[in-house]
C-alpha cells in the first residue's frame, strides 16, 4: 500500500513542483501504483502550424425548470434487487470458481504462485479460500493468447467464466482504440 | 474576506476533530445539567414500530432529565461474564469490571473500545425472517483500523503502517496503544531545534530537477550579498538593504530561504527520530522520495492537511512531542467512538448555519425551545461525551495515556468496551427525529471560467457550499451540525468524439430526498473514464502483477463515492403514480479531503469520510430503516490495455439501506454571481486547444458521471 503512494509522490516530484502548496490537487490515496495517467486527448495541428485558440462558442443556457437539467433516471425495481442470500454468510471458507475458454494449456498465477495448470478436458478449477481473505487477482496465461486479468471474490462464494482472446482479436475489445492512441501520444512526446 | 474562509476550514477541521467548536467551549456548551430543565423521558417520541427486516439498534442514552445525577459505581460482573458483556468501569481512579447490560439499564452509555469496531453503519443487518445480511466492507474496515490488511482486505506487508485517519479510517485503539509505546522510547525533543521549525511559515520544497538549481541560486546569492555587504561596509544583510534598498528584494529571499534551509534540517532530524524516515535511504538535504513519503506518513499519522508539502500545521506538529500528537490522535479516535456509541452527532460545527452577525459581534449560538418554552443552546455532544469518556478513563493527558496503554495489554483491546455516562440528550432526541438536511451551494458562477483570449477570469467566492443536518423541532428547524460540503463546477469531460472538454457539472436545485443509504457504495466508471487509471500494478503472493485498479471504483475508502452515500433521489409524478428518479447526485463521503478546501465536484456533495460516516450511522439510528443488504449489480467490463486484457467485476452496489419514509434533503440555489443566471448546458472547448474546427458533440452522460472518480 505504502509503496503506491510512494510512487505517486514520485511521480509528482518528478513534476518539478515550484513553491510547496501548489503540487498536488488531491491527496496521494495509498493505494498501489497506477500505471498510466489519464491518456490527454492529442490534437495534431495540421502542416506543422502552431495550435490555435479556438474562440469559446457562444453558450446555450439551460432550462428554466430547474430541477429539468438533464435527465435523471426512473429507478425501477429492477434496479434494486438484492443479492442471493448465501446459505452461511459466516463460514470459515468460501469456495471460488474459474472456468476458461477455449480449450487450452493455460496457468492460473496469484501474484507469483500458480494457482492452478488449464488443460484440454479440464479447464475449470476451484480454489477454496479462508472467507474475507481478500480477492483473488488472477492472472491466466496461455500461449498464443493475450494474458488475462480478473477477479475472484474471497467475501462470498464465488465464479466466473472467461474467455482467452488472440492478439489478433484485440482490435474488437473494448479500449483498443484508447490504448493505442495513447501508445502513439507516448512516443510523440519521448520524440 | 480570505480570513472568513480560513476560520470556517478552521471551524470545520475543528469538528472533524473531535467537536471542538471556534467559539470556545463556554459559549458552545454550557454545562447541560445547569441549562436544561428536567422534562421527563415520556415526553420524547416514541419508538418507531420495527418493521420487517429492521435493523436492531442498541438502546439510546437518556434523554434529558432521564439521567441519573451521579456515575455511581455498579456491581463488579461475575468473571464468567461473556466478553462482549463485560465493560470497564472507572470509579475513583479505579478500574472495575461490570456487566455491560446493567451500565445501560442505569443511563450509562456503553463505548465500544474494542478492536473490533466498526461503525453502526459497517454493522451487519437482518433480513426478512432474520437471515443474516453480512456487511462485507466491515472486515476491510476493521482490517485497516488495526493495520491487518490494506483496502483490498489483503495482507499488508510486515512494517507497513495505515494512516487512513484522513481518510476516514481512525487507527484502533492496539494501533494506538503501539504507537504510544513506541514514541515513549523516543527522545525527539532534545534532538529538534523547535525554534528553527516555528520560525518559518512553511518550507520551500521543488521537485528534483529544480532542487540542485534552486540550492545552487541560492548559495550564488548568499555569496553575492555577502560581497555586497564588504563592499559597502555593512554589519549585516538586514544593514545591506537598508544601505542600498536595491537589495532589499534579494535580501528578503535569501534570509528567507536560509531559515527554510535550517528548518528543513530540523524536520530531517524529526523524521528520523519518529521512525518514518529511514537516514540510509535519504540524501541530506534534499526533499526526495524517501522524505516526502515520510513527511507524507507524519501528516497522515498526525491529520495534517496537506500533500507533504511543508507547511506552517506540519511544522507546528513537528514542534510538538511525540506523545502529544499521539494524544491529540487518541482524542480525535475516542471522539469517534464516543459519537458512535452515543449515536449523537452535534459537534458545535451547527453555528456556522446560523445568520452572520453585524461587525466584531459573534454569532449567536443556535438554539432549540424546551418544555418550559426556553431556548437551550444546541451542545457540541461529541466534545462533551469524548470529555466525559476521556475523564472517566482518567486519560487527562499524554502521560496518562502511556499509562493507561502500559495498564493494558494489546489482548485486552479485542474486547474492551466503556461504561460512561454521557451528557444527557437534549429533548428533540428520539427514535424517530424529524430530520431534514440542506444544502447550501453557497456563491455560484455559471459564467465560462475563461475569457476568449484564454485567461483566467476571477470568479471570487465569499460564501463557500454548506451542508446542514436540522431537526425539526416545537415548529422551530434547529440545526445540529454544518459542515463544508462540494457543489459541481467546471471540469474537464473526455466527449463522444475522443476530444476533451469543459463542461459544467451541475448540483440540482430543490426537494429531494434520501431513501436509499448506502454503505461502502461502488461507483460505475462511464465507458469514457480513462483506462489507463484502471489498471495498477499491486505486489501480491510474491509477485508484482498488473491489475485492475478498483480503488476508484471501490467499494473502499479511496472510491469515488467515499465510505458511504445517500442518494439524492427526485419524487415525480410517472406513469399515473409516483417515481422515484436519480439524477446521479449523491450526499458521499470522499478521499480527497483537500477538495472539501473550496474545490468543484461533478455535483456531488462531498464531505469528509469520517463525517459522512458519522452523518449516515446517526441516521439511521434516529430514523426508521431498513437493511436490505448487499445490493446486486453484476457488473462486468473486459477491456484491454497495452497488449493485455482486463476484467473489471462489480458484482455489488454496495450494503443498502432504506429510510421509511424517506428523509428530505433540500439543495438551496444559492447567491448566483455573474450575468449569466443560468447554467451551460454543453461542451465548451478549453482554451488553447486546436479541435480542428469541430464543433463539440452533444453531451452525455450517466448518474455515475456525477462522481467522476479521481478526475
Amino acid at each position: 500500500m505504502k509503496s503506491g503512494g510512494r510512487c505517486l509522490l514520485a511521480a509528482l516530484w518528478l513534476c518539478a513542483c515550484s513553491r510547496s502548496g501548489n503540487q498536488a490537487e488531491a491527496p496521494a490515496p495509498r493505494g498501489s501504483v497506477v500505471l498510466a495517467s489519464a491518456p490527454k486527448p492529442v490534437v495534431k495541428p495540421a502542416n506543422g502550424s502552431k495550435p490555435t485558440t479556438v474562440p469559446a462558442a457562444k453558450p446555450k443556457a439551460a432550462p428554466t425548470d430547474e430541477t429539468a437539467k438533464e435527465h435523471p433516471k426512473l429507478i425501477e425495481q429492477d434496479d434494486l434487487k438484492t443479492e442471493e442470500p448465501e446459505a452461511n454468510p459466516y463460514s470459515e471458507s468460501v469456495n471460488l470458481k474459474l472456468s476458461v475458454t477455449p480449450r487450452v494449456n493455460a496457468l492460473v498465477l496469484w501474484g507469483a504462485k500458480q494457482m492452478a495448470h488449464l488443460e484440454a478436458g479440464k479447464m475449470d478449477t476451484e480454489i477454496i479460500r479462508p472467507r474475507g481473505s481478500g480477492p483473488l487477482d488472477l492472472e491466466i496465461k496461455a500461449e498464443g493468447y493475450m494474458p488475462y486479468h480478473t477477479r475472484l471474490y474471497a467475501d462470498r462464494n464465488d465464479k466466473i467464466g472467461i474467455r482467452l482472446y488472440r492478439l489478433e482479436e484485440a482490435p474488437s475489445l473494448f479500449g483498443y482504440k484508447r490504448s493505442a492512441e495513447a501508445k502513439k501520444a507516448e512516443a510523440e512526446k519521448q520524440k | 474576506m480570505k480570513h472568513v474562509f480560513l476560520l470556517g476550514t478552521f471551524c470545520a477541521f475543528l469538528a472533524w476533530a473531535g467537536g471542538v467548536s471556534c467559539r470556545g467551549k463556554d459559549a458552545a456548551t454550557p454545562a447541560p445539567s445547569a441549562t436544561v430543565p428536567i422534562e421527563p423521558a415520556a415526553k420524547v417520541a416514541p419508538a418507531a414500530k420495527a418493521t420487517g427486516g429492521a435493523k436492531p439498534t442498541p438502546p439510546a442514552p437518556p434523554v434529558d432529565g432521564a439521567a441519573k445525577p451521579n456515575d455511581e459505581p455498579l456491581p463488579e460482573a461475575s468473571s464468567r461474564l461473556p466478553p462482549e458483556r463485560r465493560a470497564l468501569q472507572v470509579v475513583e481512579g479505579k478500574e472495575r469490571v461490570v456487566d455491560a447490560d446493567v451500565a445501560r439499564e442505569r443511563g450509562l452509555v456503553v463505548v465500544d473500545l474494542s478492536d473490533d469496531f466498526s461503525p453502526y453503519i459497517f454493522q451487519d443487518g437482518k433480513g426478512p425472517g432474520g437471515a443474516p445480511l453480512a456487511n462485507r466492507y466491515r472486515a476491510v474496515f476493521v482490517g485497516l483500523a488495526n493495520d491487518r490488511t490494506d483496502g483490498d482486505g489483503d495482507p499488508l506487508p510486515p512494517g507497513e503502517r495505515n494512516y487512513l485517519e484522513l481518510y476516514g479510517v481512525p487507527p484502533s485503539l492496539s494501533v494506538m496503544r503501539k504507537r504510544f509505546l513506541e514514541d515513549s522510547g523516543r527522545t525527539c525533543e532534545g534532538t529538534v531545534d523547535t525554534a528553527k521549525l516555528l520560525a518559518v511559515d512553511g518550507i520551500e520544497t521543488w521537485g528534483r530537477t529544480t532542487e540542485k538549481k534552486e540550492i545552487a541560486n541560492h548559495l550564488y546569492r548568499g555569496q553575492r550579498l555577502e560581497a555586497a555587504q564588504k563592499k559597502l561596509g555593512a554589519a549585516s544583510l538586514e544593514e545591506l538593504a537598508v544601505k542600498d534598498p536595491r537589495y532589499a528584494g534579494e535580501v528578503k529571499t535569501h534570509m528567507r530561504i536560509t531559515a527554510e534551509r535550517a528548518a528543513f534540517v530540523e524536520v530531517e532530524k524529526r523524521l528520523v527520530c519518529e521512525g518514518l524516515l529511514d537516514a540510509s535511504k535519504h540524501k541530506e538535504g534534499s526533499y526526495d522520495m524517501p522524505m516526502r513519503n515520510a513527511a507524507l506518513d507524519f501528516q497522515q499519522k498526525n491529520a495534517v492537511f496537506a500533500q507533504a508539502d511543508l507547511t506552517r500545521g506540519t511544522l507546528e506538529a513537528m514542534a510538538r512531542p511525540l506523545l502529544e500528537n499521539d494524544f491529540q490522535a487518541l482524542r480525535r479516535v475516542l471522539a469517534e467512538r464516543a459519537a458512535s456509541s452515543g449515536r449523537i452527532i452535534e459537534d458545535g460545527s451547527a453555528i456556522e448555519a446560523m445568520p452572520k452577525a453585524r461587525k466584531n459581534r459573534p454569532r449567536k449560538p443556535p438554539t432549540y425551545k424546551n418544555s418550559a418554552g426556553q431556548d437551550v443552546p444546541v451542545p457540541d455532544l461529541v466534545g462533551q461525551a469524548t470529555d466525559a469518556l476521556m475523564a472517566r478513563l482518567g486519560l487527562h493527558a499524554a502521560q496518562d495515556a502511556l499509562a493507561f496503554f502500559k495498564r493494558h495489554a494489546e489482548g485486552d483491546f479485542r474486547s474492551l468496551r466503556a461504561a460512561v455516562r454521557f451528557p444527557p440528550l437534549p429533548e428533540y432526541y428520539g427514535p424517530q427525529m424529524d430530520l431534514v438536511a440542506e444544502i447550501d451551494r453557497g456563491d455560484v458562477w455559471y459564467s465560462f471560467p475563461w475569457s476568449e483570449k484564454g485567461e483566467r477570469r476571477g470568479q471570487y467566492r465569499d460564501r463557500f457550499p454548506t451542508f446542514t443536518l436540522f431537526v425539526n423541532w416545537r415548529g422551530e428547524k434547529v440545526p445540529l451540525v454544518s459542515w463544508r460540503t462540494t457543489v459541481g463546477g467546471w471540469r474537464t469531460e473526455v466527449a463522444a468524439d475522443g476530444q476533451e472538454y469543459y463542461r459544467y457539472k451541475e448540483s440540482d436545485v430543490g426537494h429531494r430526498v434520501w431513501r436509499h443509504i448506502v454503505a461502502a457504495p461502488v461507483w460505475l466508471p462511464p465507458t469514457s473514464a480513462p483506462l489507463g487509471s484502471m489498471v495498477k500494478t499491486k505486489w501480491i503472493a510474491g509477485g508484482y502483477p498488473k491489475v485492475v485498479n478498483y480503488d476508484e471504483t471501490g467499494p473502499g475508502y479511496l472510491s469515488a463515492y467515499g465510505l458511504v452515500a445517500g442518494i439524492h433521489e427526485q419524487m415525480r409524478s410517472h406513469g399515473g403514480g409516483l417515481a422515484y428518479f436519480d439524477n446521479g447526485i449523491r450526499t458521499h463521503g470522499s478521499f480527497d479531503y483537500l477538495s472539501l478546501r473550496g474545490r468543484f465536484s461533478h455535483g456531488c456533495h462531498r464531505l469528509y469520510n469520517n463525517l459522512a460516516v458519522r452523518l449516515f450511522s446517526f441516521v439511521l439510528g434516529h430514523r426508521r430503516a431498513k437493511a436490505l443488504g448487499p445490493m446486486a449489480l453484476g457488473f462486468r467490463r473486459t477491456f484491454y490495455w497495452e497488449g493485455e486484457v482486463y476484467d473489471m467485476r462489480l458484482p455489488t452496489r454496495g450494503f443498502y439501506y432504506q429510510l421509511d419514509p424517506p428523509l428530505p434533503v433540500d439543495t438551496l440555489k444559492g447567491r448566483i454571481k455573474g450575468q449569466l443566471k443560468q447554467p451551460i448546458t454543453e461542451y465548451m472547448q478549453k482554451p488553447g486547444v486546436n479541435y480542428g474546427g469541430s464543433a463539440p458533440p452533444p453531451v452525455s452522460g450517466g448518474p455515475d458521471s456525477k462522481a467522476g472518480g479521481g478526475q
